[in-house]
């Protein structure tokens, strides 16, 4: 039983094959965005991003040339969160080709789709674990105990910690995407030289703040009149320094207060060294282990999508009535055992 | 005119002054927020959209394009065109779609597209020392919005 998976919530349009026997059979992405770009901070080319009109060429020439048609016996399609227009050219694909091969559907929520993401990969996990989900539009710790069971431990309140590097790079003028090109320039940084403050860092909360850090980048910079390119390599270190201690910091709370033995960094920024390191450390603390997905699983995907949508396939339908909703918190999901 | 916001909490008052207004006068606005990189322009939609009654966190839109807010009577669009190229990739984001509630609509960076809309607020942040100067343009005749930010 082979199930199709649509994302279709943003930038990308994916599809993607599961098969419960063999996992992901067939993966394929229209995008202009190669592998570096997985920070998120790229500008797509936007106007040949029409889903419209990549999904139908995609799936024909990516995806019905490793597998039969007729072997599809569900279609999942990421329902939301997400852009609503955008959505729906994936539940109108998802429905149209459903009605064709009458088979049911099912809409996913695309940040449970995340969630699974770790499931996809070779290694064996097993819940319950901490999950830490960073990349251009997230930031978010979620301490996830079964299907459905997600419980968001915090999140940032302005911009997501991808955002910040990607916005902080255009500030040192340095290139889209913002993530590697700070962390080679940080490389020359010398230590100690600028202080960023970590926004929250001493609050009793799980929620992170990036937005501030941003405006201090932005403010040593005014206060030189021609930053040197050694300036700018320390700042791009200071401001890694903070950015990636503020999540460590409250990752490292988190995995004490919930106990967890398995720790899941997850999204663009997860690419990070620095942050990888610090998080290694954590895990090593708690005595737990750590878990980094594959990079094309961990930005958007249709494998996830795919395989969330086989997970709820008891809740899938041939009614075809639109699910698509531009907002849709992780606590709406319904819990499914076993 | 000119009102000059010493820091971020000035910024954000900003916001929460219009969010005032927007309830006191069931008024449908599109506000446009113009400035650079940490100019706070999120800073100001920020404190409008928790002015309006919203609890929980106001993302920036940056990576999404487009955040939206349902309220009670109120639905707030809140967009950022910064990663838009051309006028056909705005049709994505829908701005122009009926609502059967007062719709306010704030878009960041409203000068990336050579946009023919007509704004009822124009914002301009501007840097200035650590703070920021405000160059406020009502272009609307919603009666007392001028005077509401005096």
């Amino acid at each position: 039983m082979l199930t199709l998976g649509i994302e279709t919530s943003c930038d990308e349009t994916a599809l993607a094959v599961y098969d419960p026997n063999k996992g992901i059979v067939a993966e394929a992405v229209y995008s202009q965005i190669d592998l570096h770009a997985i920070y998120g901070g790229v500008v797509p080319e936007l106007a040949s991003r029409d889903h419209c009109q990549k999904i139908l060429p995609l799936f024909e020439s990516n995806i019905l040339n490793t597998i039969n048609i007729n072997d599809i016996k569900l279609i999942a399609y990421t329902a939301g969160p997400g852009l609503g227009g955008a959505l729906l050219i994936g539940e109108s694909f998802a429905q149209g080709l459903a009605a064709a091969l009458n088979i049911p559907v099912i809409g996913v929520n695309h940040l449970e789709g995340h969630l699974q993401a770790p499931f996809l990969g070779k290694n064996k996990v097993q819940f319950p674990l901490l999950t830490l989900l960073v990349s251009g539009g997230h930031s978010m710790i979620i301490d996830v105990e079964g299907i459905g069971k997600y419980n968001i431990l915090g999140e940032s309140r302005d911009d997501a910690v991808g955002e910040a590097f990607d916005k902080v790079a255009k500030l040192l003028d340095l290139r889209y995407p913002g993530g590697p090109e700070i962390e080679k320039l940080a490389k020359n940084g010398i230590k100690g030289t600028h202080k960023f403050p970590i926004p929250l860092s001493d609050k009793d909360t799980y929620d992170m703040s990036f937005s501030g850090l941003k405006t201090s980048v932005l403010y040593a910079l005014q206060d030189m009149s021609e930053p040197t390119d050694q300036d700018k390599a320390d700042i791009a270190l200071a401001f890694q320094d903070s950015a990636t201690e503020a999540l460590a910091i409250k990752v490292r709370k988190a995995m004490i207060k919930t106990k967890r033995k398995l720790l899941v960094c997850t999204g663009g920024v997860a690419a990070n060294t620095v942050l990888r390191s610090k998080l290694i450390a954590i895990s090593k603390e708690a005595e737990a282990n750590i878990l980094f997905p594959e990079l094309k699983h961990c930005t958007d995907n249709a494998a996830m999508i795919a395989y969330t949508g086989y997970l709820r396939r008891d809740l899938a339908s041939q009614s075809y009535k639109s699910l698509v909703r531009s907002r849709w918190p992780l606590k709406m999901l319904t819990e499914i055992h076993g | 005119m000119i009102i000059y916001l010493p820091s971020e909490n000035e910024t954000h008052g900003m916001g929460v002054k219009l969010a005032n207004f927007i309830q006191e006068n069931n008024a449908s606005l599109e506000i446009h927020l113009i400035g650079d990189l940490g100019a706070g322009k999120t800073t100001l939609a920020r404190g409008l959209i928790e002015g309006m009654g919203w609890r929980n966190a106001v993302k920036s839109p940056t990576y999404t394009l487009c955040e939206e807010y349902d309220l009670d009577h109120f639905f707030i669009i809140h967009c950022d065109l910064y990663r838009l190229n051309t006028l056909e990739d705005l049709e994505l984001l829908d701005l122009d779609r009926q609502i059967f509630k007062t719709k306010i609509l704030l878009v960041e960076w409203p000068d990336r597209l050579p946009l023919v809309r007509n704004p009822d607020i124009e914002m301009r942040l501007i840097h200035c020392d650590k703070g920021r100067k405000i160059e406020c343009n009502v272009l609307s005749e919603h009666s007392g919005l001028k005077e509401s930010f005096l």
